[in-house]
């Protein structure tokens, strides 16, 4: 269980938390089968979490019930201060949502669109939070102003998915879910995209969970990482404690005398510490590559698979407490 | 690549083929990226000595079967065939 941290910036208003979500021994159920049996969370204000996990480990079923357009079998869901299942008007207007596909308004323009959607965030404007979104700047952020005036229909596959993600944040939410919000995007789009979920965190302080299959985007964007599989989070934390958690082998690559050696190891230093005192100077080009976060997470899917999550989890917490 | 008589010749290509393993499960099993498999069959890289051996080992053939400090006969070479 993640313990919450001080709050980074001390003066609050009175009654605000830092715990933007709290999610205890969340289950879903459908018939029989249990989608989620025991989901346990949290996430403080400012945070962007990832949450990953193979196709049908209930992603977006857990997003669906922390949005509230879905009823959990059982488990303490805390979002926003509120339990989702009772959240009213007050409480939406400071979610933000962009789903995995979202294709309506053919006949907008994206401009009129946006300040349309916008105009219903007015009344929940704070002094904190002024809502909605200026559309200008807004468009601009998403980098869709050469193309404000177009009606939304004519839109490209990547226009359209930086239309969905401002129509995700017209209203400024405290709390953002996206669904695999790069799905379709060029590199240069998603750079982009990941130059704005880190102005949304850093600058507004907003709390972002998204799912995504790109797991070099996931490291890139999240401060920390969850692994669901089975119904079950397995693995919570940053990229690089997940990497550090599997004992995959490093790669060690050298040149000598012109000619390039590989080894591979699971003790990279004491092999490189080897190395020079064999060669000293004659050693160059030295590489050592760690497990990426793909090679983790397939290690810790294909672990679970195997019936061996226990002992995933586990190793997980071990390594946790050995950090802490 | 390298001059004189450092360069090391291997059949992990053509061991791999006749295996009908790919260059992922031999990346894994021996711990290595899976470009470098790439690396090594086309002679960029050289395996440690030790990383070697364990390459002999996953196809479960002596280390001369897989390296040699001369070039292997072509398949179909009066070498081959009377091996």
């Amino acid at each position: 269980m993640t313990v919450m941290s001080e709050p980074r910036v001390p003066a609050r208003a009175v009654g605000t938390d830092d715990a933007v979500l709290d999610i205890r021994d969340l289950r879903m159920r459908y018939g029989a089968t249990d989608v989620l049996a025991g989901v346990t969370f949290a996430a403080r204000r400012g945070e962007v979490i990832a949450l990953l996990g193979p196709n049908g480990a209930g992603k977006t079923t857990t997003i669906e019930i922390l949005e509230g357009f879905r009823m959990r079998s059982a488990g303490d869901v805390s979002v926003l201060g509120a339990d989702p299942a009772r959240g009213g008007e007050q409480w939406r207007a400071r979610l933000g949502v962009v789903l995995q596909s979202w294709r309506d308004h053919g006949r907008w323009r994206v401009r009129e669109l946006l300040a349309h959607l916008g105009s219903y965030y007015a009344p929940y404007a704070t002094e904190r939070i002024p809502r909605p979104w200026d559309v200008d700047e807004l468009v601009d952020a998403v980098g869709l102003s050469a193309h404000a005036a177009k009606r939304t229909g004519q839109l490209s596959g990547g226009q359209r998915r930086r239309l969905d993600v401002a129509i995700g944040i017209v209203g400024r939410p405290e709390l953002l879910f996206l669904d695999e919000p790069t799905a379709g995007f060029d590199p240069e789009a998603r750079r982009e995209f990941h130059d704005l979920v880190h102005r949304l965190s850093d600058l507004d302080e907003t709390t972002i969970l998204l799912t995504t299959h790109d797991l070099d985007e996931a490291e890139k964007l999240a401060d920390r990482i969850l692994v669901l599989a089975g119904g079950r989070i397995v693995a919570d934390g940053s990229a690089d404690q997940l990497s550090r958690l599997m004992s995959t082998e490093a790669e060690v690559r050298w040149s000598r005398d012109g000619q390039r050696f590989v080894h591979s190891t699971a003790d990279a230093t004491g092999y490189v510490r080897e190395l020079f005192r064999q060669y000293g100077e004659a050693v160059a080009d030295l590489e050592v590559r760690r497990a990426s976060l793909e090679d983790t997470y397939m290690a810790l899917v294909h672990e679970f698979e195997a019936g061996r999550h226990d002992a995933a989890v586990h190793a997980f917490e071990a390594q946790r407490r050995g950090d802490a | 690549m390298s001059s004189g008589g450092e360069a090391i010749y291997n059949r992990i290509a053509m061991l791999r083929a006749e295996r009908g393993i790919s260059r992922r499960q031999l990346a894994d099993a021996i711990g290595v990226h899976y470009q470098t498999i790439g690396y090594l069959e086309r002679g960029e890289y050289s395996p440690s000595l030790h990383l070697a051996l364990r390459i002999a080992r996953y196809f479960e053939v002596p280390v001369e079967v897989v390296f040699a400090t001369d070039p292997f006969p072509r398949l179909g070479s009066d070498a081959e065939r009377s091996a």
